[in-house]
């Protein structure tokens, strides 16, 4: 997909295993396996007791809309054709809240509390991005 | 984590605001440049106090907002020798911290005259506060999601959502303001006068938020100068003290977590209140850091002007307007005067205690009240005695 002209996600050594998950068709984050808390996005160390021992632990991939935005202004060229388009937080099944895009539902149906599962988007050969359908 | 609730300065009777000066109008600023304003807006808070260079025993400089500015370069241009100097983020929810800051370095003997100095050339430099390189939050830009006010539409959404409110009973800020600033020549919208049918049918930016409900972007620099007490009631105008300051981090992931930064606010409030021995019906006048209108309602609720849930009600039917019981940014704000992040704000609130604001002076104004956004939740009260 040479045309694809979005932003890409910074991959970083914190992140890498994350990108790799959904490359897989996974989606992973960190779990503290000292305190067993959720984390994300990720970081080197628990932000709840600077632990070190993670996992990557695969979630659920259930959540419900948080809350979200319809984006009219443009800030970024290859998003200019899809505006407005929206942007969801998501609260995942296991705590934590992320943001990404929702894909089989017109922006008008979006509503909180709504019932979501993460679906995977291969954007590129090399990036995958997880992102949410209604249930 | 407990934190104990009465860790409030008060600084009464101990520091005042003696020196406001800015930039001699807002807008663009292309040809002069970041330290140019900084020095027009320096000169003009010297002579607002009679004050010298050479009183200038403390400098905080901001590091600029689009255009880098550097503390050194900032005192040698300004021609001041002072014994304590520091950079200090122009960000606009360190606004209120820095009041805390200066006034504690004035408090503690280490400063007599402070001068903080603050410029902003975003709109020519074409800042867009957002689409930029996001850095550790990097994730983002894939999914088309970026800028404060983004953030701000989603907190709002879900804030609608769990109070069952209208969307449109936030027009109140956007236009109260915007009233205001047809008093206040110096105020970028001062002639666009904004009626109901305007704001609804203004286009969105991000959806529920409207082109009215966010900040202006422009060019202008604030100095403002703090003295001790006993020393400020000889200079050229009438000192404004500064009561109380506190401050509250409560950093999250954005504004994603549950609560509308109520807890942050309500300590605050808590702590600045006690400190300076007033309560919320004790406010002549609100200023508070309107990037983006929904803002105010969290204030009004943490800091207990309304219960949880009713600020959108709150501010109906001109309560928050001039001639209101409880006036906001009676400049215009960031909404319609200038967006110097928290900067200006704090000239007007100056100018209310002196009695120096005109067509749009709240009368007897005594005690006015900063408050400045969470995560670093922020408030400072200023007061005529």
């Amino acid at each position: 997909m040479p045309d694809y002209t979005k932003p890409l996600p910074v991959i970083t050594q914190d992140s890498e295993p994350y990108w790799s998950a959904a490359k897989a068709h996974e989606f992973r984050m960190q779990r503290c396996t000292d305190c067993g808390k959720f984390r994300f996005p990720p970081t080197h160390a628990c932000w709840y007791c600077l632990s070190t021992n993670t996992e990557w632990a695969e979630l659920s991939g259930r959540g419900t809309v948080w809350s979200f935005t319809v984006m009219h202004q443009p800030y970024y060229k290859g998003f200019t054709d899809e505006l407005p388009y929206a942007v969801l937080v998501v609260e995942l099944e296991e705590g934590p809240r992320i943001a990404s895009n929702i894909v089989d539902c017109k922006r008008e149906d979006i509503r909180i509390g709504m019932p979501v599962q993460v679906v995977f988007d291969d954007v590129t050969p090399e990036v995958t991005l997880p992102k949410f359908r209604p249930v | 984590m407990v934190q104990a609730d009465d860790r409030a300065i008060a600084f009464k009777n101990q520091v005042a605001v003696v020196g406001i000066g800015t930039t001699n109008h807002y807008g663009t600023y292309n040809e002069m440049g970041a330290y140019g304003m900084a020095q027009e807006a320096f000169k003009n808070a010297l002579d607002d106090c009679g004050l010298t260079q050479d009183d200038i025993d403390g400098l905080i400089v901001g590091t600029g907002t689009g255009e880098p500015t550097a503390y050194d370069d900032m005192a040698r241009i300004l021609g001041v020798h002072p014994r304590v100097a520091y950079p200090y983020s122009n960000g606009g929810r360190l606004f209120g911290p820095s009041v805390m800051l200066m006034a504690s370095l004035v408090a503690s003997g280490q400063c007599d005259n402070v001068a903080f100095v603050y410029t902003n050339n975003a709109r020519t430099t074409r800042v867009k506060f957002g689409g930029q390189d996001e850095g550790a939050s990097a994730i983002h830009p894939a999914y088309g999601f970026t800028s404060p006010g983004a953030n701000a539409a989603i907190e709002f959404r879900r804030y609608l959502h769990e109070f069952n409110q209208d969307r449109e009973k936030l027009a109140a800020i956007a236009i109260g303001q915007r009233k205001s600033a047809a008093l206040n020549d110096m105020a970028i919208f001062r002639d666009r006068p904004l009626t109901f049918e305007d704001y609804v049918n203004a286009r969105y930016i991000a959806e529920p938020l409207r082109l009215n409900d966010y900040c202006i972007i422009n060019d202008g620099a604030i100095v403002f100068i703090l003295s001790r007490a006993d020393r400020a009631k000889s200079l050229k105008k009438p000192p404004v003290y500064i009561r109380a300051a506190s401050q509250q981090g409560g950093w999250s992931i954005y504004h994603w977590q549950d609560g509308f930064e109520y807890e942050p606010y309500s300590r605050v409030a808590k702590r600045v209140y006690g400190a300076a021995d007033v309560t919320p019906k004790d406010v002549d006048a609100l200023f508070w850091y309107d990037a983006f209108a929904p803002f105010l309602l969290y204030y009004l609720e943490g800091f207990g002007f309304c219960g949880r849930g009713e600020a959108l009600d709150f501010i109906q039917g001109g309560r928050i307007e001039l001639g209101g019981e409880l006036p906001v940014n009676t400049s215009g704000g960031h909404l319609s005067e200038t967006y110097l992040q928290g900067r200006a704000i704090m000239v007007e609130a100056v100018r209310q205690i002196r009695g120096e604001c005109g067509p749009r002076q709240v009368p007897n104004a005594q005690i006015v009240q900063f408050i400045g956004t969470a995560p670093n939740a922020s408030s400072f009260i200023l007061s005529k005695d």
